[in-house]
C-alpha cells in the first residue's frame, strides 16, 4: 500500500533529538524510512534516543547550538561527511517563563541566541547546495502557540517563537525557487520529562487552568512529531510558508 | 551559590523592587507589594536561578510573612 509520509531513502537532520518532540521525531522517521542525523548536547541521551529507533543509517551528532557562529559549517561538514540532506526539523529549544521585570539583557539574547538564531543558522547551513539533496526538500521548525497568544511571564518566550514564525515565511518566499519549503509546527503544553519537573513550580490553581486550556488534554511528543514529518514528506508537497498547530484546542477558544 | 538567608532577603529585594538591604527578616509580605500568584512563580525561579533549588509552588499562596518564605526550603537556613 502506498504511504504519502513514506520517507525511504531521505536524509534528515533532527535537533533537539536527544529529548520530547524530537527525539519522538526521529522514531517516527526511521519508521518511515529516513535516514536520521540526531543532533543535540547530551551523548548519553542522543544514543538512547537511536536504541529507540529502527535500524538504518543513522548518525549521532552532538552539536551545543549555542555556538550560533558555527552551525552553517557544521551542517555542511555532515553532509560531507554522510551524504546530502532533504530534510531538517529544528526542535532544540528551551522555554523561560519569567516575570517581565525580572528579565535581563543577557537573558534576552540567550533565549533570542537558542530560540531564533540557532534556526537562523541553520537554515543557512541547510539551504547551501553543498549540504542539501538537489531535489525537493523541507525545512520544519518547532515553534509554540506561544508564537500566537500571549500569556503573563511569557513575554521573551512568545518573542522567539512569534520571531520563528514570522521569519519562516519570508524564508518560505525566498527559498521556494530552490525547492525548499519551509513550515513550523506549533504546539501547545506536551507531556515531556523537563515539562513534568517544570510544572510543580506552579500553584495548583494555575495547573487547572492550564489543563483546563487544553480540551483534548495535554498533548504528547508523538501527536507532534506526525505533523513535523508531515510537513517534512510528500504528503505536503504543496505546502510551505505556514504553521501547522498541534495544541488540542488551546487555540480554539 | 548556597542559601542563606541574606542571600534569600536580597532576592526578596529585587523580587519586590526594593533596594537592596530592604528585607530584613521581620516583614509581612503585604508590606513588600502584591503577593499573587506572578510573584510565587517569578520567586521560584528566582531561586532556582539564584540557589539552584527547585521548591514546588504548592503552598507559597498562604505564605504571609517573610519567615513563611523561608520556611519553604524545609530545612534551617544559615544567617
Amino acid at each position: 500500500m502506498e504511504n504519502p509520509m513514506d520517507m525511504t531513502g531521505k536524509r534528515v537532520l533532527v535537533t533537539g533529538a536527544s529529548s520530547g518532540i524530537g527525539r519522538e521525531t526521529c522514531v517516527l522517521l526511521s519508521r518511515l524510512g529516513a535516514r536520521v542525523v540526531l543532533s543535540g548536547r547530551n551523548m548519553e541521551n542522543l544514543e538512547a534516543a537511536l536504541a529507540d529507533m529502527e535500524p538504518g543509517e543513522h548518525v549521532i551528532s552532538p552539536y551545543d547550538l549555542a555556538g550560533v557562529e558555527g552551525i552553517p559549517a557544521w551542517v555542511r561538514s555532515l553532509a560531507k561527511e554522510n551524504g546530502p540532506f532533504s530534510g531538517c526539523v529544528h526542535s532544540a529549544g528551551y522555554f523561560m517563563g519569567k516575570a517581565f521585570a525580572l528579565i535581563k539583557p543577557q537573558e534576552v539574547r540567550d533565549a533570542f541566541a537558542v530560540n531564533f538564531d540557532a534556526a537562523f543558522a541553520l537554515a543557512q547551513g541547510f539551504r547551501h547546495k553543498s549540504a542539501r539533496d538537489p531535489g525537493p526538500a523541507s525545512i520544519v521548525f518547532v515553534t509554540s502557540v506561544a508564537g500566537f497568544v500571549g500569556s503573563p511571564t511569557h513575554t521573551l518566550y512568545s518573542a522567539t517563537k512569534g520571531a520563528l514564525i514570522s521569519f519562516s515565511k519570508s524564508l518560505a518566499l525566498e527559498l521556494a525557487r530552490e525547492n525548499i519549503r519551509v513550515n513550523c509546527v506549533a504546539p501547545a503544553l506536551v507531556k515531556t520529562p523537563l515539562m513534568e519537573a517544570g510544572f510543580t513550580r506552579f500553584t495548583q490553581e494555575m495547573q487547572n487552568k492550564i489543563l483546563g486550556d487544553h480540551p483534548l488534554g495535554l498533548g504528547m511528543p508523538m501527536d507532534v512529531a506526525h505533523s513535523a514529518v508531515f510537513l517534512l514528506s510528500d504528503a505536503a508537497t504543496w505546502i510551505t510558508g505556514t504553521t501547522l498547530v498541534v495544541d488540542g484546542g488551546y487555540l480554539a477558544h | 551559590m548556597p542559601v542563606t538567608k541574606p542571600a534569600f532577603y536580597k532576592v526578596l529585594d529585587e523580587l519586590f523592587e526594593l533596594d537592596e538591604g530592604t528585607v530584613t527578616g521581620a516583614e509581612r509580605l503585604d508590606a513588600l507589594g502584591e503577593w499573587d500568584s506572578l510573584r510565587v512563580v517569578s520567586l521560584i525561579a528566582l531561586v532556582d536561578e539564584r540557589f539552584q533549588i527547585i521548591l514546588p509552588a504548592e503552598g507559597f499562596a498562604d505564605a504571609k510573612t517573610v519567615q513563611d518564605l523561608v520556611a519553604m526550603f524545609g530545612k534551617d537556613l544559615a544567617e
